[in-house]
């Protein structure tokens, strides 16, 4: 790479209309009490332009013709000015030096010049006034330029281009470069810009009276330092600078903040017992908790016995009970007359019912699920909420001769039928989904074809939410009926990241976590201990997101 | 001798004998505080490596507890972004300011060296003295000055030496850092963050003397990293804290 290419330039100006002095007032803050000697050298032009203040115009001389920039105006006269409106604000105009290779300011005696090394990539940039009754804008944006000195900076050895603005005085200016958006005024970024914006390799300087605030862009962040104004020919900006020895760090993480986990709570496997105090313990009181019960025929007294306990003692112990409700073959007159029976001897507390579970894994179509809830719905206390069946995640499969359904086409096929969109109140979701990535892989086994698999991207209730408004029009909440993965340290942070996040996400009204008492079908995801005590992996969920 | 006469005299006697009480008193206390003082001087030098033991510790500790104040922001944090390994606290959240007061950061920082100084001492194992922990506790006492923290310890220890106890209790440190002004400029981006949660203000950085790296963490959420070349003890030093910002 060529040393000593060139360089840069750079300079506005702008006045208030009404005290035309302020511009070479302008002009001196920034140049003239730095005893600027900025002599560039010149690629390949061996002539020189010069330019001067005169009365409110920048006078700019080239080949012995003069350009002028009325300053109060803006009004070029020359075709080297050019309109950029369409590339930068409405209300900014630009300079292009692709037919000036340098141009220069006299100013007390001094002469400052400003140069380009290759055509067109300099350009001085003029805030343009927002307004005809308000003042101009001081402001000086500088773009581009290949230092004339050794530099380590390494954006600046490579000819990034850099963006230098200037502000005083300078109310209502927007400059956008790289997406940032700048309120000279109150010398601030609009965060929106800001993170949207693309910040790689972008470099701002924005320039007070005694400093220069220097903005350097990485991929995701901005590293702002200050540099005292000290023009220095060594310093390829004419004012003293630092290279940045730049380790990058990315910080990821969950926000925690104190709120009860009121909208967590467990799943309970029928057979076991229920341990209500570690429920209400682990949710802050108020929270959830899921029981299941069946229809059939030869379970459907036990499990209503069992259910009526389950719901009185929920309420006892300040918790929201669910009963999910399965049933053989879609019976659905059973279900019905289950939940109607179980709502009496409840005493009307039983608010809650889930029908059935995974019906998409059961070889059940869409159809029938369809036909099944809305027949329940009509004939059962209507303040009772319906929850949806949850879905189990994965593509269509014939496994011995049972269809396994592809849960998308499921739930999309359910959201067309509108006596079943209009007979459900939540929609129940996994909070499982196929990491198709691989990355930062928590596994579990894929129930349709047994394999293991990646199962931590959470994103497919989203995505059944979102289906579902633009089928029905309308804001459906989800609750979460299976959420959490196996106990272990390496899956701490992923499971206290997911939980925040349902209790951060304005749609959950729920997240239950599978399981609390799963002691002899998954042991290394219970919960909750056989005796009681807490696994010390909920203790610290516990103390970390629910404190 | 008349009634009067022996009345005068026994109260006569009776002044003199308070005046002597008082007189033995005063004589006697002042000379046990002379005797006190005058051992501790005696004794300081001889228990003066237990002494810069237990300095030396509190150093130790109060250099971890900056060192967590600084990846922290606060050393125990209430709000916060859980990231990989620390807590970054959250100054602004939700609509809500988390800004801590500079007591509360003293206090933290107290209870901090309290729970870990105990470690570090290891029962004073590493000195060849026997240390006997009189059983009073441990006072930490924190402050943070302009240029540094203040840290004071008093632990009622008595120290066995040639068959003498020679109680001990107070120790100290002074940590050299510029965390003082680093907490301002975080005030100030605070306030302004109240003030605008909408922009990010660089006004509040425009006159200060150290670098700020505002890293995007997700779609509303910046950490805010104030480093100071010569922050700590004249090495690097970073304060680091969260905003959420609402756009």
């Amino acid at each position: 790479m060529k040393k000593c290419m060139i360089f840069v330039l750079a300079i506005m100006i702008i006045a208030n209309v009404s005290a035309q002095t302020k511009i070479e007032d302008q002009v001196n803050y920034f140049f003239a009490q730095n005893k600027i000697d900025m002599v560039m050298k010149l690629n390949n032009v061996s002539y020189e332009n010069f330019s001067r203040l005169q009365d409110n115009f920048l006078i700019i001389e080239k080949d012995r013709k003069v350009l002028s920039l009325d300053l109060n105006s803006f009004k070029e006269n020359k075709e080297d000015i050019a309109e950029f409106s369409s590339i930068y604000r409405p209300n900014m105009i630009a300079i292009d030096l692709k037919n000036l290779p340098e141009i220069s300011f006299s100013n007390q005696n001094e002469i400052i010049k400003i140069m380009q090394a290759d055509d067109g990539a300099t350009k001085v940039f003029f805030g343009k006034k927002a307004d005809q009754n308000e003042s101009f804008p001081s402001v000086f944006i500088v773009e581009h330029y290949i230092p004339d000195t050794i530099v380590s900076d390494n954006y600046r050895l490579n000819g990034t281009p850099r963006l230098t603005a200037i502000f005083r005085n300078s109310p209502k200016v927007e400059i956008i470069n790289n997406g940032l958006y700048f309120n000279p005024n109150t010398f601030g970024i609009s965060a929106r810009s800001f993170f949207s914006s693309d910040l790689e390799k972008s470099q701002f300087d924005i320039m007070s009276e005694d400093n220069v605030k220097e903005l350097v862009g990485f991929s995701d962040s901005i590293l702002i330092s200050t540099s005292f104004l000290s023009f220095d020919y060594f310093f390829d900006r004419g004012y003293k600078t630092e290279s940045w020895d730049y380790s990058k760090e990315e910080i990821r993480g969950f926000d925690v903040f104190p709120e009860q986990c009121s909208k967590l709570g467990f799943v309970f496997l029928p057979g076991y017992g229920y341990d209500f105090i570690g429920t209400s313990t682990f949710t802050k009181n108020n929270g959830w908790i899921l029981g299941i019960a069946y229809s059939e025929e030869n379970k459907f007294e036990t499990s209503l016995d069992d259910m009526k306990i389950f719901v009185q003692k929920s309420y006892e112990n300040n918790l929201t009970p669910i009963v999910r409700v399965d049933s053989e073959n879609l019976d659905a007159k059973r279900v019905a007359d289950f939940i109607n029976r179980l709502s009496n001897i409840t005493e009307g507390k039983l608010e809650y019912v889930q029908l059935e579970d995974k019906p998409n894994l059961e070889g059940i179509a869409p159809e029938d699920y369809a036909d099944f809830v809305i027949y329940i719905k009509e004939r059962i206390r209507q303040d009772i909420k319906v929850i949806s069946a949850s879905l189990m995640p994965g593509r269509e499969q014939i496994i011995n001769g049972k269809i396994l359904y592809d849960s998308e086409k499921y739930i999309s096929s359910l959201a067309e039928i509108t006596d079943f969109t209009g007979s459900i109140d939540y929609l129940g979701g996994y909070a499982y989904d196929l990491n198709i990535s691989g990355l930062d892989c928590i596994t579990g086994k894929d129930l349709y074809s047994g394999e293991t698999i990646c199962i931590d991207d959470i994103t497919s209730y989203k995505a059944e939410l979102e289906l579902f408004k633009e089928k029905t029009g309308k804001s459906f909440e989800v609750i979460i009926t299976e959420a959490g993965y196996p106990l272990t340290d390496a899956n701490l942070r992923k499971t206290e990241s997911l939980l925040q996040l349902f209790k951060e996400d304005k749609n959950v009204l729920a997240a239950l976590v599978y399981s609390a008492n799963s002691w002899e079908e998954s042991p290394d995801s219970a919960w909750l201990k056989e005796d009681k005590s807490q696994s010390g992996f909920m203790k610290k969920i516990m103390q970390d997101i629910c404190s | 001798m008349g009634r009067g006469q022996i009345s005068i005299l026994i109260i006569t006697g009776l002044v003199a004998l308070i005046i002597l009480s008082f007189i033995i008193f005063k004589m006697y206390y002042e000379k046990t505080e002379i005797i006190t003082s005058s051992h501790e001087k005696d004794y300081s030098r001889q228990v003066k490596p237990v002494t810069d033991y237990a300095n030396s510790c509190l150093d130790k500790v109060s250099m971890l507890a900056m060192s967590k104040l600084g990846e922290q922001g606060t050393i125990y944090p209430n709000v916060y972004l859980a990231s990989n390994d620390r807590k970054i606290s959250y100054f602004y959240f939700k609509k809500k300011g988390y800004f801590p007061q500079k007591i509360t950061l003293e206090n933290q920082f107290s209870e901090y060296v309290k729970e870990n100084i105990k470690t570090c001492l290891n029962d004073f194992s590493d000195t060849k003295f026997v240390v006997e922990d009189v059983g009073e506790g441990i006072l930490i006492n924190s402050k943070i000055e302009d240029e540094k923290i203040v840290v004071e310890m008093t632990y009622p220890l008595n120290v066995y030496y040639e068959s003498k106890i020679i109680p001990i209790e107070k120790f100290s440190a002074e940590i050299n850092t510029g965390f003082s002004g680093m907490y301002d400029l975080s005030e100030m981006i605070f306030l302004e963050t109240e003030k605008n949660p909408d922009w990010i203000n660089l006004g509040s950085l425009q006159d200060t003397k150290y670098k700020v790296r505002l890293i995007k963490v997700d779609f509303n959420t910046l950490v805010y990293e104030i480093s100071d070349d010569n922050g700590l003890e004249g090495k690097p030093f970073k304060y680091t804290f969260a905003v959420k910002y609402e756009l």
